[in-house]
């Protein structure tokens, strides 16, 4: 063992907890080199000296006092603003009261005046012909009652509670659109189901509308006049099989893979700010921003996402994740669920874009 | 209310019995000024300092994990006012521990041929050390209080400071270090200069 050793292990030898063997060889050291006794006695003093307090000086007696006062009065002061509040703020507090009134008033106003512009009522869905000329049929709505349960039982999804759906055809519509559509049945479940993370809201269809829709050979085709954010950037030999909305404003736009027949669905859902203003500031500080969530976040979510996939889809999906996105001051949860790898989907997850379109756009 | 653990003191405060906390002010307030009067060395700013600490401990006491032990957790909040003061005091941003300062302790290693009794006197020695601390690196110093004024282990210090042990026990050994080249500079300028031998 050489100085600079004993140099390293000193601090362990006064804390005895140096090995046995390496003690022996610390102690032989010593004996023959006088410099190193010399800094082991050094440290020994040091030691000695660091853990002196007797030059700390005492707190005043008060001290204890003192600090309860200061939590005492922190306390009060806490309580004060709802115990007491000031007569003069009363005019300025109903001031506010009425402004804040006036705008939802006029925010509700307008949410009536343009909705019917971007969807239909409840209880309506637009179904276009094949020519593309709209037709609207009537859906009839079902309460959530015992019989419901029993048709629910019976094996059939659909919707309801007042929600509307709109199935959006295909751009690339299938040879027999019929074909599709327990995918797409399975697709609303399915957005109820990501939906209900958020919101509650059980999805239910009666018997006339499923036959309306498979009889639908129909096109589903939305309303021109709709604008919704619509995946691009996409590689290119994705093309856009499937688009399905609900109520909620809920968007799913399925792909289908032409090189390779692997499947992608981007399911957005505009985030409730009220239930989750926390995740989204922290997502989606700056407009027009794309944010990967966090991995934990990814994972945690993947697992349950793919699981609840497998169960509605004919596809086995093996890979999901989620995307945060803010587009004009409104913020949307992007979940991507793909049969293919999870590398393959965060690729893809990093490549795409959105933008604002109208089918129209989609069709291009 | 004397024979409670500190943690059953900080539950019973969170329900809202601010006799508890008092009792927790007792036991912790010399504890905790050591801890702050090593770190800042001046004794009006380390009583201000000291109540600083009481006051968040008492408004971060909801943070407080009761399964965990109360004393590694007030020490963390007595070291972080203490190095937080000392910045907003100095106005610099100190450097990561491990950097810039740690470098050049790390070859520091005199000839001692000359015995330290002859060197200097114990309580001598004391007052040097005392002095050299304040002289220490904010984190150097943290380290230094906690292992020896508080007596605590690395692995206890590692839980407080939020690092590993095997980073405290390097810490620890660069402090020691440093504090030693600060002692024998002081050696040197009191005029012991003849007496050590050159690096």
């Amino acid at each position: 063992m050489n100085c600079q050793q004993i140099d390293r292990l000193i601090l362990q030898y006064c804390d005895n907890t140096l090995p046995p063997e390496l003690r022996t060889e610390f102690i032989q050291h010593l004996k023959e080199c006088s410099s190193c006794k010399n800094t082991l006695k050094l440290t020994l003093m040091e030691n000695e000296a660091l853990k002196s307090n007797d030059d700390i000086p005492s707190l005043p007696d008060d001290f204890t006092p003192q600090i309860m006062g200061i939590i005492q009065q922190h306390q009060d002061v806490l309580v004060e603003p709802v115990n007491h509040k000031p007569e003069g703020s009363k005019a300025a507090y109903y001031k506010r009261g009425l402004v804040i009134s006036s705008a939802v008033l006029v925010a509700a106003l307008a949410l009536f005046l343009i909705l019917p512009g971007r969807y239909t009522m409840p209880g309506h869905v637009d179904i276009a012909e094949n020519d593309g000329v709209p037709q609207q049929i009537t859906i009839e709505e079902e309460n959530n009652t015992q019989a419901d349960k029993e048709k629910a039982n019976s094996g059939i999804s659909g919707m309801a509670d007042g929600t509307k759906s709109e199935v959006l055809d295909s751009v690339n519509a299938p040879a027999n659109p019929a074909k599709h559509l327990p995918t797409a049945k399975r697709d609303l479940s399915e957005d109820q189901g990501n939906q209900s993370r958020m919101k509650p809201s059980p999805a239910r269809v009666s018997i006339e509308d499923e036959l309306q829709l498979e009889a639908g050979s129909k096109q589903l085709t939305p309303n021109n006049d709709h604008l919704y954010l619509q995946p691009v950037n996409l590689p290119q030999s994705y093309k856009l099989a499937q688009i399905i909305s609900d109520a909620h404003d809920n968007l799913t736009f399925v792909y289908e893979s032409s090189a390779t027949n692997k499947k992608l669905k981007i399911h957005l859902s505009p985030i409730d700010l009220s239930e989750s203003s926390e995740r989204v500031v922290m997502l989606g500080k700056k407009a027009e921003e794309k944010t990967l969530m966090p991995q934990a976040e990814i994972y945690a979510d993947t697992a349950q996402t793919v699981e609840e996939d497998k169960k509605y889809n004919s596809y086995n999906a093996d890979a999901a994740t989620n995307i945060a996105i803010c587009k004009n001051d409104l913020r949307y949860n992007v979940t991507l669920i793909g049969t293919m790898s999870q590398q393959e989907l965060l690729e893809i997850a990093s490549l795409i874009d959105f933008k604002e379109g109208n089918f129209s756009d989609t069709k291009d | 209310m004397t024979l409670l653990s500190d943690e059953m003191l900080a539950c019973k405060t969170l329900q809202g019995e601010l006799s508890a906390f008092e009792e927790l002010v007792n036991r912790y307030k010399n504890l905790i000024f050591t801890i702050v009067y090593r770190m800042v060395g001046q004794y009006q700013e380390a009583e201000d300092i000291t109540q600083e600490v009481f006051i968040t401990v008492f408004d971060k006491l909801y943070q407080f994990d009761s399964n965990k032990k109360f004393k590694p957790w007030i020490y963390k909040i007595a070291t972080n006012t203490s190095i937080s003061a000392l910045r907003k005091k100095k106005k610099i941003i100190t450097l990561n521990f491990d950097d810039t300062f740690s470098r050049q302790y790390e070859n520091f290693r005199p000839d001692y041929s000359v015995d330290p009794e002859v060197m200097f006197e114990r309580q001598e020695l004391k007052e040097f050390i005392n002095n050299a601390i304040i002289e220490l690196p904010d984190n150097y110093r943290a380290v230094i209080v906690l292992r020896f004024q508080m007596d605590l282990t690395n692995q206890e210090i590692a839980d407080v400071l939020g690092v590993t042990r095997e980073n405290i026990e390097v810490k620890v050994h660069r402090a020691r270090k440093a504090l030693r080249k600060i002692l024998i500079k002081k050696g040197e300028e009191r005029g012991m200069k003849s007496e050590l031998p050159a690096n």
